[in-house]
């Protein structure tokens, strides 16, 4: 009888051991399904040329007595820039991106001419997320701009820095800066996701042209700007037809010394932003965005006073856009109208008082358009007319300065 | 005891004869529906184990970098060119004229460094 057991439960046993191996060999020939991309990493370049003519009442800055003639620019600013994005492991995805360029800048007012032709700053990013845990996905970033481009412009190529309001970049050359950035992502639900964080930008110091002159030669002055500390929130949510994505940040800033002298200390800045894109048909969609920016008051100098002092009124203004487009999407093109209206406050000086800052409006309306190439290839253009009002300022007898310019834009991107 | 090698071998033939029906009902695996296999998140994943969906949560993350460090770079920030119009880079309008605006404004001959209009 006991024998008779035994070869029952021997055989049971040989069958659980071929049921077992018969599922082990499934499980390790299923096929691992990726998200939505085969590969581990991918690179992408991206480059413009972007050319703006300005012309204007009174050439810039509108503050410089000798301005009262009109002036005209033109700029061409090629910036280019490549990313190489990827997961080393499952649970780790790093962004790398490096960013520079070159720009052409030249402003003419009553027969005087400055220019500057050469390469700006550099950037260099890299960012690395943690995707191993639900529900939270932490990551830090690394931010550097590399002083390449020209920060002191002497003579009459001061005046090749042109209005930040109708050119994208105010400045070719900066200190050494670092920004090191800490943050999280939560994504509540797969579509809507909240992202908070933390960032400080370290403003190294550089060289600016002097206003005084030894032995003949232009002087230089070693400034050094405040550094930032900047907390931000941010939410994006996606249902069909809508995409919504809303910001907000504040900032503090510690005082700017110009050859190691206090000068001039930033007042906290607080930013919002907000957007939202409808799908009307799988042709065609819209976005309408807002922003909004207020900044405290200022710590200046006073005449014969050591230190710095918080300003008796604020002289910063409150700044508002709104920014609206529409596409047509239809196969490899995509195409449609864009349009911008920024408005600038006056501060809070009195209008007779020589801080006082007039209101500001710009207006711009244009096109943007894109084309597939291939799968890896698009061309992009954008076409776009400016108008710009500054408000008399009759502290300064400066009348109103009315402008207006122009950018065309083309460009390219390739993805590896 | 007499029947004792008849009872082996009706025993071995009735558990033969189960293993292979149970053997039988594991097909080959190429008629065999496969098991859902681990997805692979680009993103991560919610609280729940869904995949978050990746565009929306890099664009998160880039702005909640890009927003923290406004002033790393006026002439190159940190993202492509073609992203510029997506962000709002608003300049400070003091520090433009002041740190890089023209003219330039020295101490020695005003004796302040004052917000300029």
């Amino acid at each position: 009888m006991n024998r008779f057991l035994t070869v029952v439960l021997s055989a049971a046993a040989i069958c659980d051991a071929a049921s077992a191996f018969a599922a082990d060999q499934m499980i390790t020939k299923a096929p691992q399904k990726v998200q939505s991309q085969d590969s581990n990493w991918t690179a992408t370049f991206n480059t413009e040329t972007r050319y703006f003519w300005w012309d204007s009442s009174r050439a810039f800055p509108t503050n410089n007595q000798a301005s009262n003639v009109g002036g005209a620019a033109q700029q061409v600013y090629t910036p280019y820039g490549f990313e190489l994005d990827g997961h080393p492991t499952e649970d780790l995805k790093v962004e790398n991106e490096i960013r520079s360029g070159y720009v052409n800048s030249r402003q003419s007012s009553g027969g005087a001419t400055g220019s500057y032709s050469g390469p700006v700053d550099t950037s260099v990013a890299s960012t690395a997320t943690y995707l191993g845990l639900k529900g939270v996905q932490p990551f830090a970033s690394i931010n550097v701009n590399i002083p390449t481009g020209k920060s002191a412009l002497f003579g009459n190529d001061a005046h090749a820095r042109l209005d930040s309001d109708v050119v994208d970049t105010p400045t070719f050359g900066q200190g050494l800066n670092v920004g090191p950035v800490v943050g999280v992502n939560l994504p509540f639900t797969k579509s809507l996701i909240v992202s908070i964080s933390g960032g400080y930008t370290y403003q190294g110091p550089f060289d600016r042209e002097a206003s005084t002159f030894v032995g003949g030669v232009q002087g230089v002055n070693r400034l050094k700007p405040g550094d930032d500390t900047t907390v931000t929130a941010n939410v994006k949510f996606r249902s069909a037809p809508w995409t919504l994505s809303a910001s907000g940040s504040y900032m503090t800033e510690t005082g700017a010394n110009n050859d190691g002298v206090p000068s001039y200390k930033s007042g906290d800045r607080m930013s919002a932003n907000a957007s939202a894109r409808y799908a009307w048909n799988a042709d065609w969609s819209s976005k309408l965005g807002a922003s909004f920016t207020h900044q405290n008051k200022n710590n200046i100098t006073l005449l014969g006073l050591p230190g710095l002092f918080l300003e008796a009124f604020n002289s910063n203004s409150n700044v508002t856009t709104v920014k609206w487009d529409t596409t047509y999407s239809h196969g490899p093109w995509s195409a449609g109208p864009v349009a911008l209206f920024m408005f600038r406050d006056h501060n809070a000086y009195d209008v007779m008082n020589a801080t006082f800052l007039p209101q500001k409006t710009k207006w711009s309306a244009g096109a943007a358009a894109s084309y597939d190439v291939t799968k890896q290839v698009t061309f992009n253009g954008r076409v776009e007319h400016m108008w710009l009002r500054e408000n008399p300022n009759p502290g300064t007898d400066i009348p109103a300065v009315t402008s207006q310019a122009w950018l065309i834009l083309l460009g390219g991107t390739g993805n590896f | 005891m007499r029947n004792r090698p008849f009872t082996v071998l009706l025993a071995l033939a009735l558990t033969s004869a189960t293993g292979a029906a149970a053997f039988a009902q594991h097909k080959p695996p190429a008629q065999q529906k496969p098991l859902a296999p681990p997805m692979r998140c680009l993103e991560g994943r919610t609280a729940s184990g869904e995949c978050v969906d990746p565009d929306l949560a890099q664009s998160a993350r880039q702005s909640a970098i890009v927003y923290a460090i406004p002033k790393l770079s006026y002439s190159s920030p940190p993202y492509l060119p073609s992203e510029d119009y997506g962000f709002y880079a608003l300049r400070d309008h003091h520090e433009i004229s002041n740190l890089f605006g023209f003219p330039p404004i020295s101490p020695g001959t005003t004796g302040f460094f004052r917000n300029r209009p």
